[in-house]
């Protein structure tokens, strides 16, 4: 923060700055002196005083008590009163060299810039401008020259020697080599090295020797594991949708396995990105792209809303606030979750950016997604090729037939049995069945409308008997709150016998085909409505000869198709077609709310080519009587033969389809977006003007040009969002990452808030440096593992942790980095490291988790209590633990697990006698120190104690034991066995210590 | 910014080794945020030191217990006048219904209190009552999680956590926020409920349950004998000390090792301050010990008073596990009000009671806060359909009454009205930041400079609210 008087540093930040928007002139001054001192009340849409600053004609305007200035004489106005009068700002007023400066101003004539003044213009002592540091470009930077005779210095130590010069620190020694191995093992991989792999490494006297280990831990899927645990917190992942219920999420952990094996593969971090926000769009043709966007989701979820309106909206309004929070501080490390009921107090972001920013991401919905089993899709895509192919060909034999009867190559081979367009009147133009409107039915321009209290309309008897068919029908509902309406109804005359297309029975706001006492009904799985009150859907459901029940909405599959137990025969001269009601008798909830436009029965099941004709608006029939006179023999049969075909790739295909799902995951579902409205003060009872999707501006960077059209669907709003995101041009996107690779590394970032680059963050200790690595990281193609390699390779890094007094003295906290601060590990390294020294280490990969709670539910709601047993199932690496929130975690809670209800950008490591008490007492570390000579089998081998000694020594701090220690440890050993002494070694600060 | 004061410990720590002494019994949070500031500005008066909170979970009728509203008895049976269908959370609303318990004047002050809770009605000269609370939501875990942390959901530090953070301890030999759940499982929401949330992890409430070992971990899960454990700790302190004697002044390093020293203290410390046994008879039989109905809630009572006198800065008493289920285990009165809170009330009233009596009989109450609170009250008319007066009425967030006894408050006063039936509140409400700013208040904390760095904002128990409640201050 800067100390100097407000107008010293904003004459200071105005001549430090040559990319400011504002030059140092002295109109430019009053400017800095009007934005930092009256702006945050005289600006905006309700001025205080009704006096708004922001531009010189407001000014001359004025509020309340009159114009700020008088354009014939500068000195009359309230301004100027204002400033002899010292009234302003009310707590503190202005300084008097600042309100001089300021008459000064008025005097000369108030001159503003051509475009409005804000808030956000340039930063001043109380808050963020749009010329704050993380906004601006990355600077190219030369390397300050350093050299040392003991290594070969990387770029990044150049910036790190040259600062701890100016600072008159010395970097200390390199680390010893045992130190260095155990350093790099539990930084990259969260796991020590192996007796052996010390003693290898000890031994390669190559120059390349530590190189070569970090290239085997980087390409070891160990490393996936370690720092998926730093995404996973950053992202706030947690395995349970918190609030009231807290049920836990079962698929959810494709995501964490996603994580994992994307940083495995060192994918690029801008492609990470984009999958993660917008993977279905970005990449449609990668079965990952679901579970990455698992990302979206990951956050709380409050599934118990009640019944009102506005605690609906309000908790709907709150996980957006959740969404945009996590995007906006894991990508750019930007608040904008602060703006939601004002303009941000700190930063250049305002409630308009917010809402912006929640339209970017309102089509975004919680939910399961069915996971594609990537060979069985692979097959399924080859048939619907083979497909498509033979339905061209069909459709080419048709079209010589159609050509010859002067019909047009979309007609449908088919002719329905009952046809109705009711916006023009109730005649069946097929079947001539006549209609019977009865309530309060009515027809209209729109249709038949229908108020869903009395109205139903039913025809005479079907004129012959009717199994297969097609029930087709284009609704507008009145509202999505509706349960149980049918639309389209074949029944026998009480009832008994029905199949209907229905709204909102079983499954809120979904389509199903309801049937008499749900003899054919399954849930199609469909999404649920979610515009059918806004415009027409057209449906249809087809019933084939073989059972199969298929939906289709507006011309594409519904859900998927079922088999049902077999078709029911309607006869003829009894059965009725009846629209609005679900069936007999005519209670209110068989009832539908809406207008019919539309419809039409067909006897046969009409295949999806000829569905999405009917949506397209075909309505040329052409009968297969017709069609086929029209061929010769040889065309006959070759139409013949491709049907076959295509009949049995359709069997194949269903058979398939059964398989083809791994079951599902939680991730984001996408649905259409709906309309954001700007919040009076974020409150949802006081909702303002439409906002459309758009971006943070961010002023140096071309990229926020990009507009979002109001129309855009979801998966669109959201790629033009992650396109923003991840522009190379966007400096925020790689400081920000960069900074938390660096502060995984070395405990601290460059900068000390590594989800926040905004004024209330920590500005950088090294701004250059982290520039010079955002800019590397760009030029290797975003990848991390060169990052790694940039840090690890570092001369900074491989120092050792000793400390010098005199260092202390001078940098207590070592964020000149003149050593590596020794640190304590994090819980979930406490507990891998135990697992493996003592021998019992599940080395599993991926898949379901395990849980060490007792899970119980009650009544709706689940409850945590963490499971004190240790077995071989449980012993798996920490990343595959089930992490439910707001649980008692047991160990690992003592050891700063974090809840995963927020983001954890940064943990805290504290020491508690609780923490000791758990760890040298708790059942995990006893059952480890119980278990340790069975767990290693090389161990009972052993002859002698001293070897046995040896042995815990190597396998737990990688080193043996000196003469002291080994002595003490005889003396217990001899008198209690061996597992005190491994409790105990668990227990020191080495073995917890990343030194 | 965050630079200077990012979270005002480490600003009060940082930077130099003079102050390592300081950083160190800081980490083991010994020392307090508080004091420290305190130093400086002693002008903060400090009414009490420390505070017993009993919890109320599942929504306790005000207008069964502390509310009287002769007016309900009026209007017993009639249908609730109102422009709008009342929100409640189940949507059923029936005819109003009178207050089952019958209300009298008590002690010098007058207070009216219900048959409700006989016992601690004969301390209404110690109590303050609040009868205009309202609250943000209706809905069981939101509304506990903002009663103990001011944020509707999971992840935000609850105020026994702030006062841990604020104060720190008197006491080293006993953890600072201690959590005695109802003996019938916990509330929704659990561990959220005494969450340190982003605080510090050592600021975490800590449950003590009844039984032989009532900290988790205090004894070995594997029995050692005397000699081993020593043997062990000796052998372990050993390591350390070589260990450390490379790292000279660092202070992470040198507090696990006094972690150890401090954790066999509380092998000592927590057996000694839970066992109620040593108490004298005519004490135990004060809180109801002996008597089956009142003995579990008794044991935390009594449990609670001397954690208090042993320097324990905040003991929260659950009344009330999960709140669904049948019977219910809460004050969740939806069915019966009357029987389910004559249920309820009798396994607390006289422990409560026996505990103002037992504090003011030692001269704790002068320097000790007593909170009796809950998530919610419970509605006027009845819930049942709209035409019959039902046994059990539903949550009402919009009026509902705490309770206050001890240290810096005007005893025997009520504070704020709540409309002539008790559905919302008429006069002087009470949000839970307002009386979380007056606990701190009373705490000489000032809830607006209690403040924690997290995500982007400088965080407080109160949010951006909080009013002080002066007129209840003595």
């Amino acid at each position: 923060m800067l100390k100097q008087p407000p107008y010293l540093s904003t004459l200071i930040i105005l001549l430090s700055t040559s990319m400011i928007v504002l030059a140092e002139s002295p109109d430019n001054v009053a400017m800095k002196i009007i934005v930092e001192n009256c702006l945050d009340c005289h600006s905006g849409t309700k001025p205080k005083g009704g006096l708004d600053l922001s531009t010189r004609e407001n000014l001359l305007k004025g509020g309340d008590n009159g114009p700020g200035i008088e354009i014939n004489n500068f000195f009359k106005g309230q301004m100027k009163v204002v400033l002899d009068e010292s009234r302003m700002p009310p707590k503190k007023p202005l300084d008097k060299k600042l309100a001089a400066h300021l008459k000064d101003w008025i005097k000369s004539g108030a001159k503003y810039p051509t475009t409005k003044i804000d808030i956000f213009s340039t930063t001043t002592s109380k808050r963020a401008g749009k010329d704050w540091w993380s906004l601006r470009p990355l600077q190219q930077t030369s390397l300050p020259s350093a050299i040392d005779n003991t290594h070969t210095l990387q770029p990044l130590d150049h910036f790190i020697f040259d600062d701890l010069k100016k600072l008159d620190l010395k970097p200390a020694e390199l680390a010893d080599r045992r130190t260095l191995i155990r350093r790099v093992y539990l930084d990259l991989i969260g796991l020590p090295p192996t007796p052996e792999e010390v003693t290898k490494f000890l031994a390669d006297k190559s120059p390349d020797a530590f190189g070569k280990i970090v290239d085997k831990l980087l390409s070891s899927p160990s490393y996936g594991e370690k720092w998926a645990r730093h995404w996973l917190d950053i992202v706030r992942y947690g395995e349970s949708d918190g609030f009231e219920r807290n049920a836990p999420r079962p698929n959810s952990w494709h995501f964490r396995d996603w994580v994992i094996k994307a940083l495995n593969s060192d994918m690029p971090y801008d492609q990470f990105v984009q999958m993660q926000i917008a993977g279905d769009r970005i990449f449609p043709d990668s079965p990952d792209s679901i579970l990455a966007m698992g990302f979206l989701v990951a956050g709380i979820h409050n599934t118990v809303l009640g019944a009102n309106a506005d605690a609906r909206e309000q908790a709907r309004q709150d996980e957006m606030e959740d969404l945009v929070s996590s995007i906006g501080q894991t990508f750019l490390g930007l608040t904008i979750n602060c703006a939601r009921c004002h303009d941000h107090k700190f930063d250049p972001i305002s409630q308009h950016d917010y809402y912006q920013m929640v339209a970017n991401l309102s089509g975004v919905r919680q939910g399961e997604r069915p996971i594609p089993n990537e060979l069985i899709v692979k097959r399924l895509a080859k048939i619907n090729e083979r497909k498509a192919d033979l339905n061209k060909a069909l459709a080419d034999i048709e079209k010589i037939a159609l050509a010859k009867m002067g019909a047009k190559a979309d007609s449908i081979i088919s002719k329905p049995i009952a046809q109705w367009d009711f916006r023009k009147n109730d005649k069946d133009s097929q079947g001539n069945l006549t209609l019977k409107l009865e309530g309060n039915a009515k027809l209209t321009s729109k249709g038949l409308e229908l108020d869903g209290k009395n109205s139903a309309a039913r025809s005479s008897a079907l004129k012959s008997d009717l199994k297969e068919k097609t029930l087709e029908a284009v609704v507008i509902l009145s509202n999505l709150d509706q349960k149980g309406g049918g639309v389209i109804t074949v029944e026998t005359p009480n009832g008994t016998l029905f199949d209907s297309i229905v709204f909102a029975e079983q499954e809120s706001a979904k389509w199903m085909a309801c049937s008499n006492f749900y003899q054919r009904t399954q849930s199609f799985k469909g999404m649920p409505e979610n515009e059918a009150h806004l415009k027409p859907v057209h449906l249809a459901i087809t019933y084939s000869e073989d059972g199969k029940i298929t939906a289709y909405r507006n011309g594409k599959i519904y859900g998927s198709a079922y088999q049902s137990k077999g078709l029911a025969l309607f006869p003829a001269n009894s059965s009725i077609i009846a629209f609005g009601i679900r069936h007999e008798p005519p209670s209110a909830n068989h009832l539908l709310a809406g207008t019919i436009l539309k419809a039409r029965v067909f006897d046969k099941a009409l295949n999806s080519r000829d569905i999405s004709k009917l949506f397209e608006e075909s309505e040329i029939f052409i009968s297969e009587n017709d069609l086929t006179s029209n061929l010769n023999e040889e065309q006959i049969k070759l139409r013949q033969k491709i049907k076959e075909e295509i009949s049995k790739l359709e069997t194949d295909e269903k058979s398939l389809s059964n398989k083809k799902e791994n079951g599902t995951i939680y991730s984001a579902i996408s649905t259409t977006p709906s309309s954001t409205k700007f919040l009076n003060r974020g409150q949802v009872t006081e909702p303002g003007i439409e906002v459309f999707p758009g971006n943070i501006p961010v002023p140096s960077f071309k990229g926020n040009s990009t507009k979002i059209p109001p129309t855009a669907s979801d998966p669109e709003r959201r790629e033009t969002l992650a396109k923003w995101i991840t522009n190379p041009a966007n400096p925020l996107f790689t400081r920000v990452i960069v900074n938390r690779i660096w502060h995984y590394h070395f405990g601290n970032g460059l900068v000390d808030t590594p989800s926040d680059f905004g004024f209330n963050g920590s500005k950088p200790t090294h701004p250059e440096l982290l520039d010079y690595l955002s800019q590397s990281f760009i030029d290797s193609g975003y990848s991390f593992k060169h990052l790694h390699r940039c840090i690890v390779l570092s001369r900074t890094y491989q120092q050792e942790s000793k400390p010098s007094a005199d260092s202390l003295k001078k940098d207590f906290d070592n964020r000149y980095l003149w050593r590596w601060a020794p640190r304590r590990l994090d819980a979930e390294s406490i507990r891998d490291s135990s697992l493996k020294t003592c021998g019992t280490f599940n080395q599993e990969m991926n898949g379901p988790g395990f849980s060490d709670y007792r899970i119980e539910t009650n009544n709706g709601t689940t409850y945590y209590n963490p499971l004190d047993k240790l077995d071989f199932r449980l012993s798996r690496h920490s990343i595959y633990r089930f992490t439910p929130r707001g649980a008692n975690q047991g160990l690992l809670d003592s050891f700063d697990c974090p809840d995963n209800s927020s983001a954890a950008p940064k943990r805290s490591k504290t020491t508690t006698p609780i923490q000791a008490l758990a760890f040298w007492n708790g059942p995990f570390t006893q059952n480890l120190s119980e278990s340790y000579s069975k767990n290693h089998s090389d161990f009972e081998a052993l002859t002698s104690i001293d070897q046995k000694i040896n042995h815990v020594f190597n396998h737990l701090l990688q080193r043996q034991p000196l003469d002291t220690e080994k002595s003490k440890a005889l003396t217990l050993v001899e008198k209690h066995g061996f597992a005190p002494l491994i409790r105990a070694i668990l227990n020191t600060n080495e073995f917890l210590t990343l030194e | 910014m965050y630079d200077s004061f990012n979270n005002r410990r480490s600003f009060l720590c940082n930077g130099s080794q003079s102050i390592a002494i300081t950083a160190l019994a800081s980490l083991l949070g010994q020392k307090s945020l508080a004091n420290e500031i305190k130093a400086k500005d002693n002008s903060k008066k400090i009414r009490a030191k420390r505070v017993v909170q009993i919890s109320l979970v599942g929504g306790l009728s005000h207008l069964d217990s502390f509310d009287y509203k002769p007016e309900l008895e009026k209007f017993h049976g009639k249908k609730l006048l109102a422009d709008k269908v009342p929100d409640t959370f189940f949507n059923q609303v029936g005819l109003i219904r009178k207050n089952d318990w019958e209300f009298k004047q008590r002690g010098n002050s007058g207070l009216y209190i219900s048959e409700l809770f006989p016992n601690i009605a004969k301390c209404a000269d110690d109590l303050t009552i609040i009868r205009s609370m309202v609250s943000d939501s209706a809905n069981h875990t939101p509304a506990l999680f903002i009663e103990n942390s001011g944020f509707n959901s999971n992840g935000f530090p609850s105020m026994g956590s702030w006062i841990s953070y604020g104060l720190g301890s008197e006491n080293a030999n006993l953890p600072v926020f201690i959590v005695l759940p109802d003996g019938r499982g916990e509330p929704n929401g659990c561990a959220s409920n005494w969450s340190n949330g982003f605080l510090p992890a050592n600021h975490q409430g800590v449950i003590f349950q009844s039984g032989n070992q009532p900290l988790k971990n205090l004894n070995p899960a594997i029995a050692r004998s005397i000699a081993e454990e020593k043997d062990s700790l000796d052998f372990l302190n050993q390591l350390n000390a070589s260990h450390l004697s490379g790292f000279p002044g660092d202070t992470n390093l040198a507090a696990r090792i006094k972690s150890h020293e401090m954790a066999a203290k509380l092998q000592l410390s927590v057996p000694e301050a839970t066992t109620i046994s040593n108490e004298p008879m005519h004490i135990q039989n004060l809180y109801g010990i002996n008597r089956p109905e009142t003995s579990v809630c008794a044991q935390k009572c009594l449990l609670a008073r001397r954690l208090l006198e042993r320097g324990v800065r905040f003991v929260q008493i659950y009344s009330g596990g999960p709140i669904a289920g049948s019977p219910r285990a809460s004050w969740d009165a939806h069915e019966n009000v009357k029987e389910n809170h004559s249920a309820e009330a009798l396994r607390i009233d006289q422990p409560v009671a026996a505990l103002i009596l037992d504090l003011k009989q030692r001269g704790m109450l002068e320097d000790t806060l007593v909170l009796f609170t809950t998530e919610f009250g419970r509605t006027p008319f009845a819930q049942s359909s709209s035409t019959t007066i039902g046994t059990g009425r539903d949550h009402n967030k919009y009026a509902f009454s705490v309770v206050m006894a001890g240290a810096g408050l005007k005893n025997g006063t009520t504070y704020g009205e709540s409309d002539p039936i008790g559905w919302k509140v008429a006069s002087n409400p009470v949000a839970w930041h307002d009386f979380h700013a007056t606990v701190l208040h009373i705490l000489g904390i000032d809830h607006e400079q209690l403040t924690f760095y997290h995500n982007g904002i400088q965080r407080r128990l109160t949010n951006v609210h909080g009013n002080i409640i002066s007129n209840i201050l003595a």
